[in-house]
């Protein structure tokens, strides 16, 4: 064993009297006798000791490495693949800058409330086209985005022919969810909108009807936006799936529980055609919101929230989501597969830039070229950049965080604050993860391991070493 | 050594967009990677959530 030795992306933590591995790498977890994970954590080259049984194991949980591999360099070659990958050409669409919605945080200048033309829909379906050809793309995804894109679905409809149509001559797959407020949502649309390749929708509710209504209201505020959507989301969420995010900031989190109540008592919950619900950031994304500053979490204090917000879901007796890490994809605003379509064929990198011209970086009609403004985004090298980041332990699953924020941090001499709430949040995370899994006998694997009756011990005290 | 969460049915590396090995956790994502941001999959252990970083 002396050829291994152990992974700098592991992570120990003591839960109910037995150790737990992490590793950030293979994401996978496993509870280690006293022996191993005192070798482990020794961190030795020479594993000796390491039960025989157990070494295949371990190395396919990537908790013991070669002991030449530079693991660095290792994610780093990850992160290029992602980079460069020709898997799947990822375009953001914005139909139209128009929204019947006045969110007091929205981040997006005002711009033009017209609509993406014919014309200019066959320019982003040959767009497409040319990028599989070119690329070798085995598939598209959409993401419908606005404005609202379904306050004109024909425009949606028409494009998603050109796209599916473009992807079939290139023997491409093709995919689509549409990002929407719902107030026009009804069950005929939900059925086209299937039939185009969109899998599912993303709905903003942010409380109870009072609230909901003062933070995301119809420009004409005569009518609740809160009344139409819920009724909306009623009719249709059987129809296609539905994920409901709520926005959170310091005016609003104590109300989010009226909400969830109320999705569990309407029988969103449940069943198969259940509602997936979470917690969105809400900052100042460009300076058009930055009246709303005040009101904003920093982004620890989200996490925090958000943290809070699952034990209190475990307490009422819900099962909380995204409990336990996940590999986040380098954002595909800093790989070559990504773009955002503005409605007049405009290309940018990110969705914060849209209707920002100094974020455009082509058109749908122009050949791509290398800019300045590409090559910002496609230069953003988390472990180059950032020793915090080349030297983190969840590098593997953060990625480099919002590449957005994090390329003006770096820029400013700031520090990157975009991190994974893994990096600082791990010991609680993962104890609320292990808590609900024991709490799911359909898990038996879990349930072994851990106290049932641990629901109010989110404290449980959990070393992370 | 005992498993919690194998590294099979953890999501793989990055994303059904990722690195061209999905796993069936992957083949089963309902959002396939696409979104903008981030990519919340945890394969067969908790439901998919997809969530994109600037959703309105």
């Amino acid at each position: 064993m002396s050829e291994y030795c152990a992974s700098r992306y592991n992570h120990y933590l003591k839960h109910g009297g037995s150790w737990i591995v992490y590793n950030a790498v293979s994401n996978a977890t496993a509870i280690l006798s006293e022996g191993d994970c005192a070798i482990l954590r020794g961190r030795k080259e020479n594993l000796a000791g390491l039960a025989d049984a157990d070494v295949r194991e371990f190395k396919r949980g990537n908790f013991i490495v070669p002991a030449d591999l530079d693991e660095v360099e290792a994610v780093r070659l990850k992160l290029n693949q992602i980079r460069y990958s020709s898997r799947t050409l990822s375009l953001t669409i914005v139909p139209t800058m128009g929204c019947n919605f006045a969110c007091s945080y929205c981040y997006e200048p005002q711009g033009s409330s017209d609509w993406m033309t014919p014309e200019t829909e066959d320019a982003v379906a040959d767009f497409a086209k040319n990028q599989i050809a070119r690329c070798g793309y085995k598939g598209v995804n959409v993401t419908w985005f606005g404005g609202e894109p379904l306050l004109k679905p024909e425009v949606v409809y028409s494009l998603s022919r050109k796209l599916m149509r473009a992807c079939k001559e290139e023997k491409a797959s093709y995919s689509a969810m549409v990002v929407t407020n719902g107030a026009t949502l009804n069950n005929t649309m939900a059925r086209r909108l299937r039939r185009y390749g969109v899998s599912h929708l993303q709905v903003t509710i942010d409380g109870p009807r009072a609230v909901h209504d003062m933070r995301r209201p119809f420009r004409d505020p005569s009518q609740s936006s809160f009344d139409t959507i819920v009724r909306n989301v009623e009719r249709v969420r059987e129809r296609i799936p539905i994920q409901i995010r709520i926005n959170i900031d310091k005016t609003n989190l104590d109300r989010v529980f009226e909400l969830v109540d109320m999705m569990r008592a309407k029988g969103w919950l449940t069943g198969e055609h259940a509602c997936a619900f979470y917690l969105g950031y809400t900052r100042v994304w460009t300076p058009v919101c930055a009246s709303i500053s005040s009101q904003c979490f920093s982004f620890g204090e989200f996490l925090d929230a958000e943290i809070q917000f699952q034990v209190d879901m475990i307490a009422r007796g819900y099962k909380p989501t995204n409990l336990y890490p996940r590999k986040e994809a380098l954002c595909s605003a800093a790989c070559m597969n990504g773009f955002v379509v503005g409605p007049e064929g405009e290309l940018y990198k990110c969705w914060s830039d849209v209707n920002n011209p100094e974020g455009v970086i082509g058109n749908v009609r122009e050949p791509l070229t290398t800019t300045s403004r590409v090559l910002k985004w496609l230069s953003y090298d988390p472990i180059e950049q950032s020793s915090s980041c080349r030297d983190c332990g969840v590098l593997p699953i953060c990625a480099g965080g919002c590449p957005a924020v994090a390329i003006d941090q770096i820029r400013t001499g700031g520090r990157i604050t975009s991190c994974s709430p893994w990096k600082t949040r791990m010991r609680k995370k993962m104890d609320l993860f292990l808590i609900q899994s024991a709490a799911n006998r359909s898990e038996p694997s879990h349930s072994q391991l851990l106290p049932t009756d641990a629901v109010d011990s989110a404290e449980v005290p959990v070393e992370v070493c | 050594m005992d498993w919690i969460v194998q590294p099979m049915a953890a999501f793989d590396a990055y994303g059904a967009d990722g690195d061209g090995a999905d796993t069936a956790a992957e083949d089963n994502c309902a959002c396939r990677g696409g979104l903008t941001y981030q990519c919340q999959c945890t394969g067969g252990l908790v439901t998919c959530t997809c969530v994109g970083g600037l959703g309105s």
